[in-house]
């Protein structure tokens, strides 16, 4: 894995703004001083400038951001050049502090996450490159004249442009337009989305590159789609597809991958909509008559044409207003950027109200469409906005709770050396997938099963390397961590490959505590006897030690994953290592539910879980099976399976397959209703005891309906 | 001229169910077939204007059917039938040329007014 810096980010900001506040502060200085500056003084601001440009020019290489990197080390360049002379003339003096104070909105451009594209200024490096030629020329001409060529020509530059510099400053160079991005009006605002950009970070242009053509121009088109798409991943798809006959896509956000994995949200899609940028310029009506023959599309906007690249005198349609102005007003940059700390609990109380609210206004959707026309199918429409409104109310609050896997990862290192250093073993750790995100609330709760499960690893799994050499292994234990995303689950995976564990022992520990009886015990297979692991009191260590041989560790591991709404699974293979696996929910609040009528009930299933809806037999008659594209699948009559009256006649009726953490089976139903996104509410006690039952939730209609937990409910 | 419509799907029950909407909706439901193969055979001998193609059926299944019809019929109009939740087989049956999807349960209306987008009326 390429190592994330993005975590790095708040430090590298606080970092690089004070490194331009400390080369701003240092030239106004200078400027105040009446007359031209002389003598060692310039000698002294010139250093410090030079040192915390270089210092900045390095981070901001590491961070990937290379339009900050480029223009620091222009000024760098052109401050280098100035360190040897007598004296620091004043026009030059205004040229580094307009270049600066540029630098610095770049930087506050930054904050805003590691994948923001910047906007370079164009005009300070023009102004940048006059100087620069200026200075060759007094270089080549006299040293003493005071650089008198370039100071009209940059005193002229700062008034009115670039173009009047480059009149007066023969021969120069082309302006170097080191980094210069293209900016899509549209792409940072849009929570979830920034980094899942098919395109690459680094769409800068460098210098003297020939494939990079100046005005190459792209549109900017941002299709949402209908809320009563029944597949919206799949009809964005298409509809992207139709924009290709135009030209090609450079970019979709969400990108083509979150779509085809079902990463991408399709409330997304319906709220917020998907943005492609397509080469070359066309008019709205041609992209609308392409997707004109498509269904399901609530609405099609052309964001507008931008030029990759602008000349001079296009500089005006860039598509941010940055930094053309002598004096870039950072002030109104920050507060969109900056970040406030906010309690959990407020989230909570948020996302609830949110919930509420889409509650509510889909009963008011209900209830619009009783009012007659005219006035009830504006109200209808009126109704419809409000709704969409409500779920990216609710989809951003969601979207401010999620935080990557990194927070639990980084404090990993710390345990694994002091485990190695109490234990006396060598230990190497790896973690892939840590920019996996996951509700805030389940991280933090997660961070004590999953500190138990490595502690466990190592003290039970990771044999001595003594131990390790004998067994033909390399002296030194790994761990894996490793995370990923799989329709709506966060798979965690701790994998290690000490001795793995005992079965037998297990099986023995669990007689000697009274759990099971001999003959029980030997009954079980190794993988069901791997599940004695988690219960309560049960320890394979036979010295208590202060590392994890309590005995209450693993049953409390699946106790806390459990609460979350997961799973654990252990795996093992004797000699080679075991596995502890963490099926996670991202987020626990909203979900979208397959309503299903069973009897005279109506039951939810939320969609996440579902693989595929299908006619089958009206009954099994007997068998335990149903056949599904070839495939056997195990098969429950879901009524009779949550005890209510089962299903009688034997016309073809639907099933539904769902995924129960990688085992399918097969509900049969009585009738499927449809889809509705729906607050989930935990059970209270004690319908929390009840196997099977993820919560509750009210339809839209004001209707309760229970929902189903599939893995509990088959397990 | 009504629009001739060959329906493919491999339940019998699906199958009237779509014969009903497109005769309701003032098409001709000019064949039916009952798996991928027959699909091919019969939109070689029928060359209807708009096909309905369940995806998941018995001996060649509806996004296999597709790619050969286009192969021969680039410009067939094929729309898929396709369950709940299989929006990635949807995906692939759009890269394997159909034209448009409907997602089962589906209201008569939402048939309807996909099939009548997609055709251009």
């Amino acid at each position: 894995m390429v190592e994330d810096v993005s975590r790095y980010l708040d430090l590298f900001v606080v970092d690089a703004r004070e490194h331009v506040a400390a080369v701003e502060t240092s030239l106004a200085r200078l400027e105040s001083c009446a007359g031209e500056v002389k003598g060692s003084e310039v000698r002294e601001v010139l250093d410090e400038c030079f040192r915390r440009l270089h210092s900045l020019k390095s981070s901001a290489a590491i961070m990937g951001f290379e339009p900050i990197s480029t223009l620091a080390h222009r000024i760098e360049d052109v401050v280098e050049r100035l360190r040897g002379r007598e004296s620091l003339p004043r026009p030059l003096l205004e040229v580094l502090i307009e270049a600066s104070s540029a630098l610095g909105s770049l930087v506050e451009q930054s904050s805003a996450g590691i994948h923001t594209k910047l906007t370079p200024p164009t005009s300070v490096h023009t102004l940048l490159t006059a100087a620069d030629e200026a200075l060759t020329k007094s270089d080549t001409t006299s040293q003493n004249a005071g650089g008198r060529d370039w100071r009209t020509a940059a005193a002229a530059a700062s008034v009115s442009g670039s173009a009047a510099a480059l009149e007066l400053l023969p021969p120069l160079s082309p302006p170097t337009s080191g980094g210069t991005e293209f900016r899509s009006p549209e792409s940072p605002g849009l929570p979830g989305l920034s980094g899942m950009s098919g395109a690459p970070a680094g769409e800068s242009r460098r210098e003297g590159d020939a494939a990079a053509s100046p005005n190459h121009p792209v549109t900017v088109v941002r299709v949402r789609i209908s809320e009563r798409a029944g597949a919206p991943l799949a009809r964005a798809f298409l509809a992207k597809r139709r924009l290709e006959t135009l030209g090609t896509v450079r970019s979709m956000e969400p990108s083509l991958d979150a779509l085809k994995s079902g990463e991408c949200s399709p409330t997304t899609l319906v709220s917020v909509g998907f943005i492609v940028h397509l080469d070359g310029v066309h008019s709205t009506e041609a992209i609308r008559e392409v997707l004109s023959r498509l269904p399901e599309i609530d609405s099609v906007d052309v964001l507008g044409d931008s030029p990759l690249v602008a000349d001079g005198s296009e500089e005006k349609k860039e598509a941010t207003p940055q930094p053309e102005q002598n004096q870039p007003d950072r002030a109104t940059l920050k507060p969109s950027e900056q970040t406030v700390k906010v309690r959990v609990e407020l989230l909570d109380m948020l996302l609830e109200l949110a919930g509420e609210l889409v509650l509510a206004s889909s009963r008011i959707h209900d209830t619009a469409r009783l009012v007659p026309a005219p006035t009830g199918e504006r109200l209808e429409e009126q109704v419809d906005r409000l709704r969409l409104l409500v779920k990216e109310l609710n989809y951003r609050v969601l979207a401010a709770r999620q935080s990557p896997l990194q927070l639990l990862a980084d404090r990993l290192p710390l345990v694994i050396r002091e485990l190695s250093r109490r234990l006396e073993r060598k230990l190497s750790l790896h973690i892939d997938g840590a920019d996996v995100t996951l509700d805030r609330g389940l991280i933090d709760a997660l961070a004590e099963p999953l500190l138990h499960a490595v502690r466990n690893a190592v003290d039970h799994g990771i044999e001595p390397p003594s131990e390790r050499i004998l067994a033909g292994k390399p002296e030194t234990g790994r761990l894996w961590l490793s995370a990923r995303r799989e329709r709506d689950r966060v798979l965690l995976e701790l994998r290690d490959d000490g001795r793995g564990f005992d079965a037998n022992r297990l099986r023995d520990k669990a007689v000697r505590a009274g759990a099971l009886t001999r003959a029980q015990a030997d009954a079980l297979s190794d993988e069901q006897a791997l599940r004695l692991a988690f219960l309560p009191g049960l320890s394979t260590r036979d010295k208590v030690n202060d590392i994890s041989g309590r005995g209450v560790g693993m049953d409390a591991v699946l106790q806390v994953t459990e609460q979350l709404g997961g799973t654990v699974v252990l795996e093992s293979v004797p000699g080679q290592g075991s596995t502890v696996r963490f099926v996670l929910p991202t987020t626990v609040s909203v979900v979208n539910l397959l309503l299903m009528r069973v009897g005279d009930e109506l039951l939810g299933l939320p969609m996440g879980r579902v693989l595929v809806a299908t006619e089958g037999p009206g009954q099994l008659h007997g068998r335990r099976t149903l056949e599904v594209s070839g495939e056997e699948i195990p098969a429950w009559d879901l009524g009779k399976l949550v005890g209510w009256p089962v299903h009688t006649g034997n016309a073809p009726r639907p099933w539904v397959v769902v995924d129960a953490d990688g085992q399918r089976a097969a509900f049969g139903v009585d009738a499927l209703i449809g889809q509705e996104e729906v607050v989930l509410r935990p059970l209270s006690m004690p319908l929390d005891r009840i196997r099977g039952l993820a919560g509750t939730a009210i339809l839209g209609s004001g209707r309760p309906v229970f929902v189903l937990d599939v893995p509990r409910l088959v397990g | 001229m009504a629009t001739r419509v060959l329906i493919v799907d491999d339940a019998i029950f699906m199958r009237n169910m779509i014969r009903d909407i497109f005769a309701n909706g003032g098409f001709e439901v000019i064949g039916e077939a009952g798996n991928g193969l027959e699909a091919v055979e019969k939109f070689r001998e029928l060359k209807p204007d708009l096909t309905t193609m369940d995806i998941v059926m018995p001996f060649k299944s509806g996004i296999e059917a597709t790619r050969e019809i286009i192969a021969d019929n680039p410009g067939a109009v094929i729309v898929m039938c396709s369950a709940l939740g299989q929006e990635s087989l949807v995906m692939e049956a759009i890269e394997a040329g159909a034209t448009d999807f409907i997602v089962k349960p589906f209201r008569e209306e939402d048939v309807l007014s996909v099939v009548r987008k997609v055709i251009g009326n």
